[in-house]
Protein backbone atom coordinates (compact mmCIF):
# COMPACT_ATOMS: atom_id res chain seq x y z
CA UNK A 1 0.00 0.00 0.00
CA UNK A 2 2.88 2.24 0.54
CA UNK A 3 4.15 2.00 -3.06
CA UNK A 4 0.33 3.58 -3.84
CA UNK A 5 1.36 6.87 -3.18
CA UNK A 6 5.10 6.72 -4.67
CA UNK A 7 3.44 5.45 -7.75
CA UNK A 8 1.20 8.23 -8.37
CA UNK A 9 4.45 10.88 -7.70
CA UNK A 10 6.15 8.84 -10.40
CA UNK A 11 3.30 9.00 -12.82
CA UNK A 12 2.29 12.58 -12.08
CA UNK A 13 6.01 13.45 -12.47
CA UNK A 14 6.22 11.42 -15.69
CA UNK A 15 3.12 13.11 -17.11
CA UNK A 16 4.72 16.49 -16.47
CA UNK A 17 7.92 15.81 -17.86
CA UNK A 18 6.18 14.91 -21.30
CA UNK A 19 4.23 17.54 -20.84
CA UNK A 20 7.23 20.25 -20.43
CA UNK A 21 8.86 17.99 -23.42
CA UNK A 22 6.07 18.61 -25.90
CA UNK A 23 5.73 21.81 -25.03
CA UNK A 24 9.50 22.87 -26.16
CA UNK A 25 9.08 20.24 -29.75
CA UNK A 26 9.18 23.48 -32.01
CA UNK A 27 12.35 23.99 -30.89
CA UNK A 28 13.58 21.20 -32.31
CA UNK A 29 13.31 22.37 -35.60
CA UNK A 30 10.11 21.51 -38.41
CA UNK A 31 10.52 18.22 -39.10
CA UNK A 32 10.55 17.42 -35.73
CA UNK A 33 7.48 19.63 -34.88
CA UNK A 34 5.58 17.74 -38.05
CA UNK A 35 6.25 14.35 -36.28
CA UNK A 36 5.77 14.99 -33.00
CA UNK A 37 2.31 16.55 -34.37
CA UNK A 38 1.54 13.68 -36.44
CA UNK A 39 2.48 11.14 -33.76
CA UNK A 40 -0.30 13.23 -30.95
CA UNK A 41 -2.85 13.10 -33.50
CA UNK A 42 -2.69 8.80 -34.21
CA UNK A 43 -2.06 8.73 -30.40
CA UNK A 44 -5.35 10.44 -29.98
CA UNK A 45 -7.00 8.31 -32.61
CA UNK A 46 -5.95 5.09 -31.31
CA UNK A 47 -6.64 6.16 -27.66
CA UNK A 48 -10.27 6.56 -28.58
CA UNK A 49 -9.75 3.55 -30.56
CA UNK A 50 -9.56 1.61 -27.13
CA UNK A 51 -12.10 3.12 -25.19
CA UNK A 52 -14.21 1.03 -27.44
CA UNK A 53 -11.28 -1.81 -27.94
CA UNK A 54 -9.25 -2.14 -24.50
CA UNK A 55 -12.21 -0.93 -22.25
CA UNK A 56 -15.80 -1.83 -23.89
CA UNK A 57 -14.00 -5.02 -25.71
CA UNK A 58 -15.45 -4.20 -29.25
CA UNK A 59 -12.27 -4.50 -31.92
CA UNK A 60 -12.80 -2.14 -34.43
CA UNK A 61 -11.55 -2.63 -37.41
CA UNK A 62 -12.91 0.34 -39.49
CA UNK A 63 -12.25 3.07 -37.23
CA UNK A 64 -10.25 5.33 -39.62
CA UNK A 65 -13.65 6.02 -40.94
CA UNK A 66 -14.53 8.08 -38.47
CA UNK A 67 -11.06 10.28 -38.63
CA UNK A 68 -11.92 10.86 -42.00
CA UNK A 69 -14.92 11.83 -41.51
CA UNK A 70 -13.58 14.70 -38.82
CA UNK A 71 -11.21 15.22 -41.50
CA UNK A 72 -13.69 15.41 -44.60
CA UNK A 73 -16.10 17.43 -42.42
CA UNK A 74 -13.66 20.34 -41.83
CA UNK A 75 -12.40 20.52 -44.85
CA UNK A 76 -15.55 20.78 -47.24
CA UNK A 77 -17.13 23.42 -44.58
CA UNK A 78 -13.99 25.19 -44.92
CA UNK A 79 -13.48 25.02 -48.81
CA UNK A 80 -17.09 24.25 -50.57
CA UNK A 81 -19.26 26.34 -48.04
CA UNK A 82 -16.66 29.05 -46.32
CA UNK A 83 -16.53 28.24 -42.78
CA UNK A 84 -14.13 29.53 -40.30
CA UNK A 85 -12.00 27.22 -38.26
CA UNK A 86 -13.86 26.86 -35.15
CA UNK A 87 -17.06 26.53 -37.12
CA UNK A 88 -15.78 23.92 -39.20
CA UNK A 89 -14.22 21.88 -36.12
CA UNK A 90 -17.24 22.23 -34.31
CA UNK A 91 -19.03 20.62 -37.33
CA UNK A 92 -16.71 18.51 -37.70
CA UNK A 93 -17.07 16.82 -34.41
CA UNK A 94 -20.97 16.84 -34.83
CA UNK A 95 -20.26 14.85 -38.06
CA UNK A 96 -18.44 12.62 -36.11
CA UNK A 97 -20.73 11.65 -33.51
CA UNK A 98 -23.70 11.26 -36.13
CA UNK A 99 -22.11 9.00 -38.38
CA UNK A 100 -20.79 7.18 -34.36
CA UNK A 101 -24.08 7.15 -33.96
CA UNK A 102 -25.92 5.44 -36.90
CA UNK A 103 -22.90 3.17 -37.66
CA UNK A 104 -22.49 2.43 -34.20
CA UNK A 105 -26.45 1.46 -34.07
CA UNK A 106 -25.53 -0.85 -37.14
CA UNK A 107 -22.77 -2.98 -35.31
CA UNK A 108 -23.08 -2.85 -32.03
CA UNK A 109 -25.43 -5.76 -31.99
CA UNK A 110 -22.31 -8.11 -33.34
CA UNK A 111 -19.31 -8.85 -31.35
CA UNK A 112 -16.12 -10.45 -31.98
CA UNK A 113 -15.44 -11.34 -35.53
CA UNK A 114 -18.79 -9.77 -36.76
CA UNK A 115 -18.64 -6.77 -35.41
CA UNK A 116 -14.69 -6.12 -37.06
CA UNK A 117 -15.59 -7.16 -40.27
CA UNK A 118 -18.75 -4.96 -40.27
CA UNK A 119 -16.72 -2.26 -39.34
CA UNK A 120 -14.06 -2.97 -41.71
CA UNK A 121 -16.95 -2.96 -44.47
CA UNK A 122 -17.98 0.40 -43.21
CA UNK A 123 -14.35 1.75 -43.61
CA UNK A 124 -13.93 0.20 -47.31
CA UNK A 125 -17.79 1.49 -47.85
CA UNK A 126 -16.88 5.18 -47.19
CA UNK A 127 -13.99 4.94 -48.81
CA UNK A 128 -15.20 3.79 -52.23
CA UNK A 129 -17.30 7.11 -51.91
CA UNK A 130 -14.49 9.34 -51.23
CA UNK A 131 -12.86 8.36 -53.87
CA UNK A 132 -15.55 8.38 -56.32
CA UNK A 133 -17.59 11.40 -55.04
CA UNK A 134 -16.68 14.26 -57.17
CA UNK A 135 -18.12 16.88 -54.14
CA UNK A 136 -15.31 14.94 -51.77
CA UNK A 137 -12.36 15.80 -54.46
CA UNK A 138 -12.38 12.44 -55.70
CA UNK A 139 -9.38 10.72 -55.51
CA UNK A 140 -7.06 13.98 -55.23
CA UNK A 141 -9.27 14.26 -52.04
CA UNK A 142 -9.24 18.11 -50.89
CA UNK A 143 -6.07 20.20 -50.66
CA UNK A 144 -4.32 23.69 -50.49
CA UNK A 145 -6.60 24.76 -47.25
CA UNK A 146 -4.75 27.54 -45.62
CA UNK A 147 -3.44 26.27 -41.68
CA UNK A 148 -4.42 28.42 -38.80
CA UNK A 149 -2.33 31.17 -37.73
CA UNK A 150 0.05 30.22 -40.97
CA UNK A 151 3.02 29.07 -39.17
CA UNK A 152 3.39 25.40 -38.28
CA UNK A 153 5.01 25.77 -34.78
CA UNK A 154 1.62 27.80 -33.27
CA UNK A 155 -0.66 25.76 -35.08
CA UNK A 156 1.33 22.76 -33.45
CA UNK A 157 0.85 24.36 -29.81
CA UNK A 158 -3.36 23.99 -30.82
CA UNK A 159 -3.09 20.27 -31.62
CA UNK A 160 -1.15 19.84 -28.44
CA UNK A 161 -3.72 21.91 -26.72
CA UNK A 162 -6.67 19.96 -28.10
CA UNK A 163 -4.92 16.85 -27.59
CA UNK A 164 -4.28 16.69 -24.33
CA UNK A 165 -7.62 18.30 -23.25
CA UNK A 166 -8.92 15.00 -25.16
CA UNK A 167 -6.84 12.83 -23.64
CA UNK A 168 -8.19 14.29 -20.15
CA UNK A 169 -11.56 13.77 -21.03
CA UNK A 170 -11.15 10.30 -22.34
CA UNK A 171 -9.21 9.89 -19.19
CA UNK A 172 -12.18 11.31 -16.82
CA UNK A 173 -14.69 8.97 -18.84
CA UNK A 174 -12.15 5.81 -17.79
CA UNK A 175 -12.42 6.70 -14.52
CA UNK A 176 -16.04 7.61 -14.70
CA UNK A 177 -19.34 5.10 -13.92
CA UNK A 178 -19.55 4.77 -17.50
CA UNK A 179 -16.51 3.92 -17.91
CA UNK A 180 -16.99 1.22 -15.38
CA UNK A 181 -20.23 0.21 -17.29
CA UNK A 182 -18.29 -0.21 -20.18
CA UNK A 183 -15.82 -2.20 -18.68
CA UNK A 184 -18.00 -4.60 -17.14
CA UNK A 185 -19.73 -5.19 -20.73
CA UNK A 186 -16.04 -5.93 -21.55
CA UNK A 187 -15.80 -8.71 -18.93
CA UNK A 188 -19.10 -10.08 -19.14
CA UNK A 189 -21.97 -8.52 -21.46
CA UNK A 190 -24.27 -11.28 -20.01
CA UNK A 191 -23.58 -10.59 -16.68
CA UNK A 192 -24.34 -6.99 -17.54
CA UNK A 193 -27.61 -7.47 -18.36
CA UNK A 194 -28.46 -8.84 -14.98
CA UNK A 195 -27.37 -5.90 -13.43
CA UNK A 196 -29.63 -4.09 -15.34
CA UNK A 197 -27.03 -2.88 -17.85
CA UNK A 198 -28.51 -2.08 -21.49
CA UNK A 199 -25.37 -3.86 -23.32
CA UNK A 200 -26.38 -2.43 -26.45
CA UNK A 201 -26.85 0.67 -25.34
CA UNK A 202 -23.83 0.73 -23.04
CA UNK A 203 -21.52 -0.31 -26.14
CA UNK A 204 -23.12 2.73 -28.46
CA UNK A 205 -22.12 4.70 -25.76
CA UNK A 206 -18.63 3.87 -26.39
CA UNK A 207 -18.57 4.10 -29.95
CA UNK A 208 -20.56 7.53 -29.91
CA UNK A 209 -17.56 8.71 -27.67
CA UNK A 210 -15.20 6.89 -29.70
CA UNK A 211 -15.59 7.88 -33.12
CA UNK A 212 -16.09 11.96 -32.01
CA UNK A 213 -12.40 11.32 -30.97
CA UNK A 214 -11.49 9.66 -33.36
CA UNK A 215 -13.23 12.66 -35.96
CA UNK A 216 -11.17 15.38 -33.56
CA UNK A 217 -8.21 13.85 -34.70
CA UNK A 218 -8.42 13.45 -38.39
CA UNK A 219 -9.86 17.06 -38.22
CA UNK A 220 -6.82 18.64 -36.87
CA UNK A 221 -4.88 16.52 -39.23
CA UNK A 222 -6.76 17.95 -42.01
CA UNK A 223 -4.76 21.36 -40.67
CA UNK A 224 -1.46 19.92 -40.17
CA UNK A 225 -1.35 18.55 -43.87
CA UNK A 226 -3.59 21.10 -45.63
CA UNK A 227 -5.29 18.39 -47.13
CA UNK A 228 -7.28 15.13 -47.19
CA UNK A 229 -7.63 12.29 -49.15
CA UNK A 230 -9.24 8.98 -49.38
CA UNK A 231 -6.63 7.56 -48.18
CA UNK A 232 -6.60 8.11 -44.95
CA UNK A 233 -9.99 6.10 -44.75
CA UNK A 234 -8.10 2.67 -45.95
CA UNK A 235 -8.30 0.04 -43.86
CA UNK A 236 -4.37 0.22 -43.49
CA UNK A 237 -4.95 3.89 -41.70
CA UNK A 238 -7.51 1.49 -39.56
CA UNK A 239 -5.12 -1.08 -38.74
CA UNK A 240 -2.95 1.41 -37.67
CA UNK A 241 -5.07 2.36 -34.63
CA UNK A 242 -4.91 -1.04 -33.79
CA UNK A 243 -1.46 -1.88 -34.00
CA UNK A 244 -0.50 1.17 -32.07
CA UNK A 245 -2.73 0.27 -28.96
CA UNK A 246 -1.15 -3.30 -29.40
CA UNK A 247 2.24 -1.71 -29.64
CA UNK A 248 1.37 0.56 -26.38
CA UNK A 249 -0.57 -1.61 -24.08
CA UNK A 250 -4.58 -2.06 -24.55
CA UNK A 251 -4.99 -2.29 -20.72
CA UNK A 252 -3.52 0.82 -19.80
CA UNK A 253 -4.49 4.47 -20.43
CA UNK A 254 -1.41 5.98 -22.01
CA UNK A 255 -0.71 2.32 -23.62
CA UNK A 256 -1.96 3.48 -27.19
CA UNK A 257 -0.11 6.99 -26.63
CA UNK A 258 3.15 5.27 -26.13
CA UNK A 259 2.21 2.90 -29.15
CA UNK A 260 1.41 5.90 -30.95
CA UNK A 261 5.00 8.00 -30.49
CA UNK A 262 7.09 4.20 -30.62
CA UNK A 263 4.95 3.55 -34.13
CA UNK A 264 5.63 7.28 -35.61
CA UNK A 265 9.38 7.48 -34.54
CA UNK A 266 10.35 4.15 -35.97
CA UNK A 267 8.21 4.56 -38.94
CA UNK A 268 10.29 8.24 -39.61
CA UNK A 269 13.61 6.67 -38.96
CA UNK A 270 13.17 3.74 -40.86
CA UNK A 271 12.13 5.79 -43.56
CA UNK A 272 14.66 7.86 -44.17
CA UNK A 273 17.10 4.60 -43.37
CA UNK A 274 15.64 2.42 -46.30
CA UNK A 275 13.09 1.75 -48.92
CA UNK A 276 11.70 -1.46 -47.18
CA UNK A 277 11.10 0.66 -44.53
CA UNK A 278 7.33 -0.98 -44.30
CA UNK A 279 9.19 -4.80 -44.21
CA UNK A 280 11.36 -3.01 -41.34
CA UNK A 281 8.64 -1.79 -38.90
CA UNK A 282 6.24 -4.66 -39.72
CA UNK A 283 9.18 -7.03 -38.08
CA UNK A 284 10.40 -4.41 -35.36
CA UNK A 285 6.50 -4.34 -34.53
CA UNK A 286 5.60 -7.93 -34.52
CA UNK A 287 8.50 -8.75 -32.12
CA UNK A 288 7.30 -6.10 -29.72
CA UNK A 289 3.76 -7.77 -29.80
CA UNK A 290 5.28 -10.77 -29.52
CA UNK A 291 7.19 -10.24 -26.37
CA UNK A 292 5.39 -7.70 -24.82
CA UNK A 293 2.16 -9.06 -24.91
CA UNK A 294 0.52 -6.53 -22.85
CA UNK A 295 2.33 -3.48 -24.94
CA UNK A 296 5.23 -1.59 -23.74
CA UNK A 297 3.43 0.08 -21.53
CA UNK A 298 1.78 -2.40 -19.62
CA UNK A 299 4.75 -4.41 -19.93
CA UNK A 300 6.68 -1.36 -18.10
CA UNK A 301 4.14 -1.14 -15.51
CA UNK A 302 3.99 -4.57 -14.60
CA UNK A 303 7.62 -4.55 -14.47
CA UNK A 304 7.86 -1.70 -11.64
CA UNK A 305 5.29 -3.09 -9.97
CA UNK A 306 7.17 -5.95 -9.32
CA UNK A 307 10.18 -4.30 -7.95
CA UNK B 1 -49.15 -11.17 -1.27
CA UNK B 2 -47.38 -13.21 -3.84
CA UNK B 3 -44.24 -11.23 -4.70
CA UNK B 4 -43.65 -13.30 -7.30
CA UNK B 5 -45.69 -16.31 -9.45
CA UNK B 6 -45.53 -18.31 -11.82
CA UNK B 7 -48.54 -19.89 -13.73
CA UNK B 8 -48.43 -22.98 -15.58
CA UNK B 9 -44.68 -21.90 -17.32
CA UNK B 10 -43.58 -24.74 -20.09
CA UNK B 11 -40.20 -25.00 -21.52
CA UNK B 12 -39.19 -27.45 -24.02
CA UNK B 13 -36.11 -28.47 -25.43
CA UNK B 14 -36.34 -30.63 -28.03
CA UNK B 15 -37.95 -33.58 -26.76
CA UNK B 16 -36.72 -32.53 -23.21
CA UNK B 17 -39.75 -31.42 -21.28
CA UNK B 18 -37.19 -28.93 -19.24
CA UNK B 19 -40.52 -27.15 -17.68
CA UNK B 20 -43.48 -28.64 -17.39
CA UNK B 21 -46.36 -26.76 -16.55
CA UNK B 22 -45.15 -25.45 -13.46
CA UNK B 23 -47.31 -23.13 -11.25
CA UNK B 24 -45.65 -21.63 -8.28
CA UNK B 25 -45.26 -19.07 -5.74
CA UNK B 26 -43.34 -17.36 -2.73
CA UNK B 27 -44.89 -14.84 -0.77
CA UNK B 28 -43.28 -11.61 0.32
CA UNK B 29 -40.95 -11.75 2.77
CA UNK B 30 -40.66 -15.84 2.46
CA UNK B 31 -37.59 -17.95 1.57
CA UNK B 32 -38.80 -21.04 -0.85
CA UNK B 33 -36.41 -23.79 -1.67
CA UNK B 34 -36.22 -25.33 -4.90
CA UNK B 35 -34.98 -28.80 -4.79
CA UNK B 36 -34.87 -31.87 -7.21
CA UNK B 37 -32.11 -34.69 -9.03
CA UNK B 38 -30.44 -33.02 -11.45
CA UNK B 39 -32.15 -32.38 -14.25
CA UNK B 40 -34.91 -31.73 -12.90
CA UNK B 41 -35.59 -28.48 -14.53
CA UNK B 42 -34.79 -25.80 -11.77
CA UNK B 43 -32.17 -23.54 -13.02
CA UNK B 44 -34.59 -23.34 -16.07
CA UNK B 45 -37.04 -22.49 -14.13
CA UNK B 46 -35.04 -19.82 -13.03
CA UNK B 47 -33.81 -18.81 -16.17
CA UNK B 48 -37.28 -18.41 -17.40
CA UNK B 49 -38.14 -16.50 -14.35
CA UNK B 50 -35.28 -14.16 -14.83
CA UNK B 51 -35.88 -13.15 -18.45
CA UNK B 52 -32.71 -15.04 -19.83
CA UNK B 53 -35.22 -17.55 -22.27
CA UNK B 54 -39.04 -17.11 -22.82
CA UNK B 55 -41.70 -19.50 -22.05
CA UNK B 56 -43.55 -21.64 -24.62
CA UNK B 57 -46.57 -20.81 -22.51
CA UNK B 58 -47.29 -19.89 -19.16
CA UNK B 59 -46.53 -16.20 -17.26
CA UNK B 60 -44.61 -14.79 -14.57
CA UNK B 61 -45.74 -12.06 -12.30
CA UNK B 62 -43.39 -9.74 -10.10
CA UNK B 63 -45.56 -8.25 -7.80
CA UNK B 64 -48.65 -8.47 -9.41
CA UNK B 65 -47.44 -7.30 -12.22
CA UNK B 66 -47.16 -9.74 -15.71
CA UNK B 67 -43.15 -9.76 -16.25
CA UNK B 68 -43.18 -12.90 -18.84
CA UNK B 69 -40.93 -11.97 -21.87
CA UNK B 70 -39.28 -9.18 -20.40
CA UNK B 71 -35.15 -8.42 -20.69
CA UNK B 72 -33.21 -8.90 -17.68
CA UNK B 73 -32.16 -5.99 -17.26
CA UNK B 74 -35.62 -4.74 -17.43
CA UNK B 75 -36.49 -6.92 -14.60
CA UNK B 76 -33.66 -6.05 -12.68
CA UNK B 77 -35.04 -2.10 -12.76
CA UNK B 78 -38.40 -3.60 -11.43
CA UNK B 79 -37.05 -5.76 -8.43
CA UNK B 80 -35.97 -8.94 -9.54
CA UNK B 81 -31.83 -10.07 -9.19
CA UNK B 82 -30.42 -13.99 -9.63
CA UNK B 83 -26.96 -15.27 -9.05
CA UNK B 84 -25.76 -18.09 -10.84
CA UNK B 85 -25.08 -21.96 -10.33
CA UNK B 86 -21.75 -21.46 -11.72
CA UNK B 87 -20.42 -18.08 -10.38
CA UNK B 88 -20.80 -15.10 -13.13
CA UNK B 89 -19.22 -11.87 -11.98
CA UNK B 90 -16.71 -9.30 -13.85
CA UNK B 91 -13.38 -10.80 -13.89
CA UNK B 92 -11.33 -8.41 -14.33
CA UNK B 93 -12.44 -5.61 -12.00
CA UNK B 94 -11.79 -5.73 -8.52
CA UNK B 95 -14.69 -6.67 -6.30
CA UNK B 96 -15.47 -3.27 -5.12
CA UNK B 97 -15.57 -2.06 -8.71
CA UNK B 98 -18.30 -5.43 -9.34
CA UNK B 99 -20.42 -3.95 -6.64
CA UNK B 100 -20.25 -0.02 -7.85
CA UNK B 101 -21.24 -0.84 -11.10
CA UNK B 102 -24.62 -2.89 -10.07
CA UNK B 103 -25.16 -0.29 -7.32
CA UNK B 104 -24.53 2.61 -10.08
CA UNK B 105 -26.87 0.64 -12.97
CA UNK B 106 -29.45 0.31 -10.70
CA UNK B 107 -29.29 3.95 -8.62
CA UNK B 108 -29.39 4.92 -12.81
CA UNK B 109 -26.18 7.18 -11.92
CA UNK B 110 -24.18 6.05 -14.85
CA UNK B 111 -22.99 8.94 -16.62
CA UNK B 112 -19.40 10.38 -17.80
CA UNK B 113 -19.23 13.00 -14.67
CA UNK B 114 -20.08 10.47 -11.99
CA UNK B 115 -16.74 9.45 -10.31
CA UNK B 116 -15.57 5.80 -9.28
CA UNK B 117 -14.48 7.32 -6.83
CA UNK B 118 -18.28 8.59 -5.46
CA UNK B 119 -18.42 8.39 -2.06
CA UNK B 120 -21.46 7.72 -1.63
CA UNK B 121 -22.04 4.78 -3.97
CA UNK B 122 -18.42 3.34 -2.17
CA UNK B 123 -19.60 3.85 0.97
CA UNK B 124 -22.48 1.72 0.00
CA UNK B 125 -20.78 -0.99 -1.73
CA UNK B 126 -18.60 -1.82 1.34
CA UNK B 127 -21.08 -1.74 3.81
CA UNK B 128 -22.61 -4.77 1.80
CA UNK B 129 -19.42 -6.19 1.22
CA UNK B 130 -19.11 -6.26 4.99
CA UNK B 131 -21.95 -7.93 5.38
CA UNK B 132 -20.65 -10.85 3.55
CA UNK B 133 -17.18 -11.29 4.95
CA UNK B 134 -16.06 -10.00 1.64
CA UNK B 135 -14.52 -6.09 2.58
CA UNK B 136 -11.16 -7.32 3.39
CA UNK B 137 -10.87 -8.36 -0.21
CA UNK B 138 -12.42 -5.44 -1.95
CA UNK B 139 -9.52 -3.52 -3.56
CA UNK B 140 -8.92 -7.98 -4.82
CA UNK B 141 -9.71 -9.01 -8.55
CA UNK B 142 -12.22 -12.79 -8.44
CA UNK B 143 -9.26 -14.55 -9.59
CA UNK B 144 -7.53 -14.29 -6.32
CA UNK B 145 -10.43 -15.14 -4.54
CA UNK B 146 -11.07 -19.02 -2.89
CA UNK B 147 -14.22 -20.17 -4.98
CA UNK B 148 -16.57 -19.52 -1.75
CA UNK B 149 -15.46 -15.98 -1.72
CA UNK B 150 -16.63 -15.63 -5.63
CA UNK B 151 -20.15 -17.25 -5.06
CA UNK B 152 -20.67 -14.94 -2.06
CA UNK B 153 -19.77 -11.87 -4.59
CA UNK B 154 -21.98 -13.32 -6.93
CA UNK B 155 -24.73 -13.40 -4.01
CA UNK B 156 -23.19 -9.61 -3.18
CA UNK B 157 -23.83 -8.50 -6.86
CA UNK B 158 -26.93 -9.50 -7.06
CA UNK B 159 -28.28 -7.91 -3.46
CA UNK B 160 -26.79 -4.79 -4.05
CA UNK B 161 -29.22 -4.02 -7.06
CA UNK B 162 -31.72 -3.14 -4.12
CA UNK B 163 -34.04 -6.42 -4.95
CA UNK B 164 -36.99 -6.97 -4.11
CA UNK B 165 -36.46 -10.76 -5.17
CA UNK B 166 -33.49 -12.22 -5.34
CA UNK B 167 -33.34 -15.52 -7.43
CA UNK B 168 -30.29 -18.23 -5.82
CA UNK B 169 -28.65 -20.92 -7.81
CA UNK B 170 -27.14 -23.09 -5.50
CA UNK B 171 -25.06 -20.51 -3.87
CA UNK B 172 -23.65 -23.03 -1.58
CA UNK B 173 -22.01 -25.30 -4.29
CA UNK B 174 -18.80 -27.15 -2.91
CA UNK B 175 -18.05 -24.45 -0.44
CA UNK B 176 -16.38 -25.41 2.50
CA UNK B 177 -18.51 -25.82 5.78
CA UNK B 178 -17.38 -22.38 7.14
CA UNK B 179 -18.67 -20.56 4.24
CA UNK B 180 -21.50 -22.60 3.67
CA UNK B 181 -22.50 -21.31 7.50
CA UNK B 182 -21.59 -17.51 6.43
CA UNK B 183 -24.22 -18.02 3.05
CA UNK B 184 -26.48 -19.31 5.22
CA UNK B 185 -26.33 -16.47 7.17
CA UNK B 186 -26.61 -14.49 4.09
CA UNK B 187 -29.60 -16.35 3.14
CA UNK B 188 -31.40 -15.59 6.34
CA UNK B 189 -30.60 -11.98 6.40
CA UNK B 190 -31.65 -11.26 3.55
CA UNK B 191 -34.81 -12.46 4.42
CA UNK B 192 -35.03 -11.55 7.93
CA UNK B 193 -33.22 -7.96 8.43
CA UNK B 194 -33.25 -6.98 4.65
CA UNK B 195 -36.71 -7.75 3.59
CA UNK B 196 -35.57 -9.13 0.74
CA UNK B 197 -38.21 -12.16 -0.71
CA UNK B 198 -36.06 -15.40 -1.51
CA UNK B 199 -36.46 -18.23 -4.28
CA UNK B 200 -33.44 -20.39 -3.55
CA UNK B 201 -31.98 -23.67 -5.58
CA UNK B 202 -30.19 -25.92 -3.45
CA UNK B 203 -28.98 -29.41 -3.47
CA UNK B 204 -27.28 -29.03 -0.02
CA UNK B 205 -31.29 -30.46 1.95
CA UNK B 206 -29.31 -28.99 5.67
CA UNK B 207 -28.99 -25.65 4.24
CA UNK B 208 -32.57 -26.20 2.67
CA UNK B 209 -34.09 -27.37 5.89
CA UNK B 210 -32.63 -24.81 8.34
CA UNK B 211 -33.44 -21.63 5.67
CA UNK B 212 -36.94 -22.40 4.27
CA UNK B 213 -40.34 -21.27 4.99
CA UNK B 214 -41.54 -23.76 2.51
CA UNK B 215 -40.04 -26.24 -0.09
CA UNK B 216 -41.33 -27.03 -3.73
CA UNK B 217 -39.68 -30.26 -4.99
CA UNK B 218 -39.39 -30.41 -8.75
CA UNK B 219 -38.89 -33.71 -10.29
CA UNK B 220 -38.86 -34.09 -14.32
CA UNK B 221 -40.05 -30.99 -15.19
CA UNK B 222 -42.89 -30.63 -12.81
CA UNK B 223 -44.00 -29.80 -9.49
CA UNK B 224 -43.80 -33.17 -6.91
CA UNK B 225 -44.34 -31.78 -4.08
CA UNK B 226 -44.68 -28.25 -2.08
CA UNK B 227 -44.88 -27.86 1.64
CA UNK B 228 -42.91 -26.62 5.32
CA UNK B 229 -40.13 -28.53 5.63
CA UNK B 230 -41.54 -31.10 7.69
CA UNK B 231 -44.30 -32.00 5.22
CA UNK B 232 -42.10 -32.44 2.43
CA UNK B 233 -39.48 -34.65 4.42
CA UNK B 234 -42.63 -37.00 5.23
CA UNK B 235 -43.84 -36.85 1.66
CA UNK B 236 -43.69 -40.61 0.31
CA UNK B 237 -43.17 -39.41 -3.12
CA UNK B 238 -40.50 -37.20 -2.69
CA UNK B 239 -38.42 -40.07 -0.93
CA UNK B 240 -38.96 -41.75 -3.51
CA UNK B 241 -37.09 -39.67 -5.72
CA UNK B 242 -34.63 -38.76 -3.58
CA UNK B 243 -33.70 -42.88 -2.50
CA UNK B 244 -35.02 -44.83 -5.08
N1 LIG C 1 -30.39 -24.73 -23.35
C1 LIG C 1 -30.77 -26.01 -23.27
N2 LIG C 1 -30.87 -26.77 -24.39
C2 LIG C 1 -31.25 -28.06 -24.33
N3 LIG C 1 -31.54 -28.69 -23.19
C3 LIG C 1 -31.46 -28.00 -22.04
C4 LIG C 1 -31.05 -26.63 -22.02
N4 LIG C 1 -31.05 -26.20 -20.74
C5 LIG C 1 -31.43 -27.26 -20.00
N5 LIG C 1 -31.68 -28.34 -20.76
C6 LIG C 1 -32.15 -29.64 -20.29
O1 LIG C 1 -33.30 -29.40 -19.50
C7 LIG C 1 -33.30 -30.25 -18.36
C8 LIG C 1 -33.37 -29.43 -17.10
O2 LIG C 1 -32.11 -28.78 -16.92
P1 LIG C 1 -31.82 -27.77 -15.73
O3 LIG C 1 -30.46 -27.21 -15.94
O4 LIG C 1 -32.93 -26.82 -15.62
O5 LIG C 1 -31.81 -28.75 -14.48
P2 LIG C 1 -31.42 -28.44 -12.98
O6 LIG C 1 -32.60 -28.87 -12.17
O7 LIG C 1 -30.98 -27.05 -12.79
O8 LIG C 1 -30.24 -29.46 -12.74
P3 LIG C 1 -28.93 -29.33 -11.81
O9 LIG C 1 -29.37 -29.68 -10.45
O10 LIG C 1 -27.99 -30.32 -12.39
O11 LIG C 1 -28.43 -27.91 -11.91
C9 LIG C 1 -32.05 -31.11 -18.47
O12 LIG C 1 -32.42 -32.34 -19.07
C10 LIG C 1 -31.15 -30.34 -19.38
O13 LIG C 1 -30.31 -31.17 -20.11
MG1 LIG D 1 -29.22 -26.13 -12.19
Amino acid sequence: MQSESEEVSFEQIAIAVGIILLALVPLAGRHMTHLVASALLLSLAATSFNLLFGYTGLLSFGHALFWGVGGYTLAVMMSRFGLGYVESFVMAVIMSAVFGAVIGFLCVRHTRIYFAILTLAFGQMFYGVAVKWDFLGGSDGIYGLPRPFNTLELYYYVILAITLASLFILYKITRSSLGLSFMAVRDNAFRAKFIGLDVSRVRLTSFIISSIFSGVAGALYVLLETAISPETMLWTHSAEFVFVTLLGGPRVFLGPLVGGFIYSFLADVAMSATEYWLLVIGVVLVAIVLFFPHGVLGYFLKWREKR
Amino acid sequence: MKALETRNLRKYFGNVRAVDGVSIHVDQGEIVSLVGPNGAGKTTLLNLISGLIKPDSGEVYLMGEDITGKSPNQLVSKGLARCFQISNVFEDLTVLENLLVAIHSISGTISMTKRLDDSEAVEKAMKILKEFNLDVKAHLTPKELSHGDRKLLDVAIAYSLNPKVILLDEPTAAMSYREKKTTVGVIKKLRDQLRVTVLLVEHDLDVVYEVSDRIVVMHQGQILSVGTPEEVREDPKVKEVYLG
